[in-house]
């Protein structure tokens, strides 16, 4: 029999390593689940803390998120409406429409004339009377626009800032009194979900900053626990990867669970408030329903946070493993 | 394998544990390293598993002068090296298969072959059939045997101990001792720190004194 060449002792040699290195993954794996269950009381006030830091920037989220379902979306396309003064004359309001109308950032214009407005408010029974004391028309001509702005992707900042620039555009010409943004409200409501999305990030981020702590904390705890064998693996020639490898394991797992925790109770308390909220919406003739954690929203959570675990207890093993050194 | 050319160390609080250290250890020899408490014998171990480095002079093993062997290098240097302690360093919530087999892990072998390798071990110290056993259910020279055991597992090339018989009887020591003539026999370079005047007295093998850190070799025919 023929020796083996060195391409193929060396392909061998990668392979075993390769095998005994994805090994100690699933030991290390294994290691760490055992040991989370031997302390399984630590393990779970842990995992409870990392819930309930994760359960409640999430809850913000869906409330903040209920909020938006709740809005109508902005107009599209926007609308405008341009008063004129009433003492612009007909040559001149006759100029303004035309204005109006070659303006690139208007589809089209409708235009009521003081005197028709005049007249839809008479055919409402209730200011009939008064109208007929006036000495004379008091309302303006009125156009209303109907623009060629819509936002893009959803992104309303960019749309109000549009018609926020046409607005003062239009409201700067001498015949027009007053310009009124229709969907000013909605742009209202919809910036101060955008400013509580924003302070949802930075709650998340303080909170997810406690998440780290108690990981790192946890798995600091159970370095010093070990450190006994952590002299010996290294004694033996264990490298710094391999001695860290079931504590980012741990951590990883603790925020998995803590995760677990946190969608079970994101999950019963959409139930619990969906029942009232159900109630609240046929009263105004809705449909509308809470709507809970996603499964996508769900894997995301669960991956971060085993992710976030794993990168807390990293830091706490870096940091804590060059301090253990063979005496 | 093993070379000291002019190895002097002196720690930071200004002490010289060792003074221009020379000596050579081939393959399948054995030295034993005598000395007082002080003499410098431990420091000597620990620049040769590099957990100290030498102020003066040029380690050589295998060629590679160790002592300035990169950080991250040391763990795989440590992998061709055997180190028996004389507080046998057992992870006593763990089994004695599991000790062991230790050395094998961090290298990556597969589990089949730590499985053979393991019991092959426990067989050559005389503790077959011991592999479910928790240290602390054993005799102290059962114990240094699993040290033993682990110490030789992965075959390295060099096998360290220091002071392995410090708390056995004589009987056990010697027992132990000639386990280490069989590692020396199948090609390791062994060397073993002790201040057991008898067991020096018994073994034919050659004797390095340290003294004050300064090293002579013994010549047991004077």
């Amino acid at each position: 029999m023929s020796r083996p060449t060195a391409a193929p002792r060396r392909h061998q040699a990668r392979s075993n390593r390769l095998r005994g290195y994805f090994g100690h993954h699933l030991a290390s794996l294994r290691q760490s689940l055992r040991r989370l269950w031997s302390d399984r009381l630590q393990s779970a006030l842990t995992a409870t803390v990392v819930a309930i830091a994760i359960a409640v920037p999430a809850a913000l989220y869906l409330t903040v998120e209920n909020v938006a379902l709740l809005a109508p979306p902005l107009q599209q396309p926007a609308r405008l409406s341009v008063y004129a003064k009433t003492a612009a004359s007909e040559t001149q309001l006759q100029q303004l429409q035309q204005q109006l109308q070659a303006h690139p950032q208007v589809q089209t214009v409708s235009y009521t004339s003081a005197a028709q407005g005049l007249a839809q408010l008479a055919q409402s029974a209730s200011f009939a009377a008064a109208l007929d004391g006036l000495p004379s028309n008091p309302l303006p001509a009125l156009f209303e626009l109907s623009l060629a702005l819509e936002s893009v992707d959803g992104d309303s900042t960019a749309l109000a800032e549009r018609l926020e620039h046409l607005r003062a555009e239009l409201q700067a010409l001498p015949v027009v009194a007053e310009v009124e943004l229709d969907t000013l409200w909605l742009q209202r409501l919809h910036a101060m979900l955008r400013l509580a999305r924003q302070l949802l990030a930075a709650a998340a981020a303080l909170l997810l900053l406690g998440v780290v702590v108690v990981i790192g904390n946890s798995v600091k705890m159970a370095i010093e626990q070990r450190r006994e064998e952590i002299v010996v693996i290294k004694w033996v020639g264990g490298t710094d990867a391999y001695v860290r490898r079931p504590f980012l394991y741990a951590g990883a797992l603790y925020g998995v669970c803590g995760a677990l925790l946190a969608l079970l109770a994101l999950l019963s308390m959409t139930a619990v408030v969906n029942v009232s909220a159900s109630e609240l919406a046929t009263l105004y003739q809705s449909q509308f329903q809470l709507r809970g954690p996603q499964w996508m929203e769900s894997l995301l959570l669960l991956l971060a946070s085993a992710a976030l675990g794993a990168l807390s207890a990293y830091f706490a093993v870096s940091r804590q493993l060059h301090a253990i050194t063979p005496e | 394998m093993i070379r000291f050319d002019a190895v002097s160390k002196r720690y930071s609080g200004g002490s010289e544990a060792l003074s221009a250290v020379n000596f050579e250890l081939g393959g399948g020899e054995m030295a034993l390293l005598t000395g007082h408490s002080g003499a410098g014998k431990s420091t000597l171990l620990k620049l040769l598993m590099v957990m100290e480095r030498p102020s003066h002079g040029a380690l050589l093993v295998n060629g590679h002068n160790i002592g300035r062997l990169p950080s991250r290098q040391i763990p795989y240097y440590r992998r061709q090296l055997g180190v028996v302690f004389q507080d046998h360093r057992l992870l006593t919530d763990r089994t004695v298969f599991d000790n062991v087999a230790l050395p094998l892990l961090v290298s990556g072998v597969r589990s089949s072959e730590v499985t053979k390798r393991v019991r092959a071990a426990l067989a050559a110290v005389g503790l077959a059939g011991c592999e479910g056993k928790r240290p602390l259910t054993l005799s102290g020279g059962e114990q240094q045997r699993v040290g033993i055991a682990r110490a030789v597992v992965h075959k390295p090339r060099i096998l360290l101990a220091d002071e392995p018989t410090g708390n056995l009887d004589p009987e056990l020591s010697a027992e132990i001792m000639q386990l280490f003539r069989r590692f020396q026999q199948s090609g390791v370079a062994v060397l073993v720190a002790t201040h057991d005047v008898e067991l020096t007295a018994q073994l034919d093998c050659r004797i390095l004194h340290l003294d004050h850190g300064r090293l002579s070799e013994v010549n047991r025919h004077e």
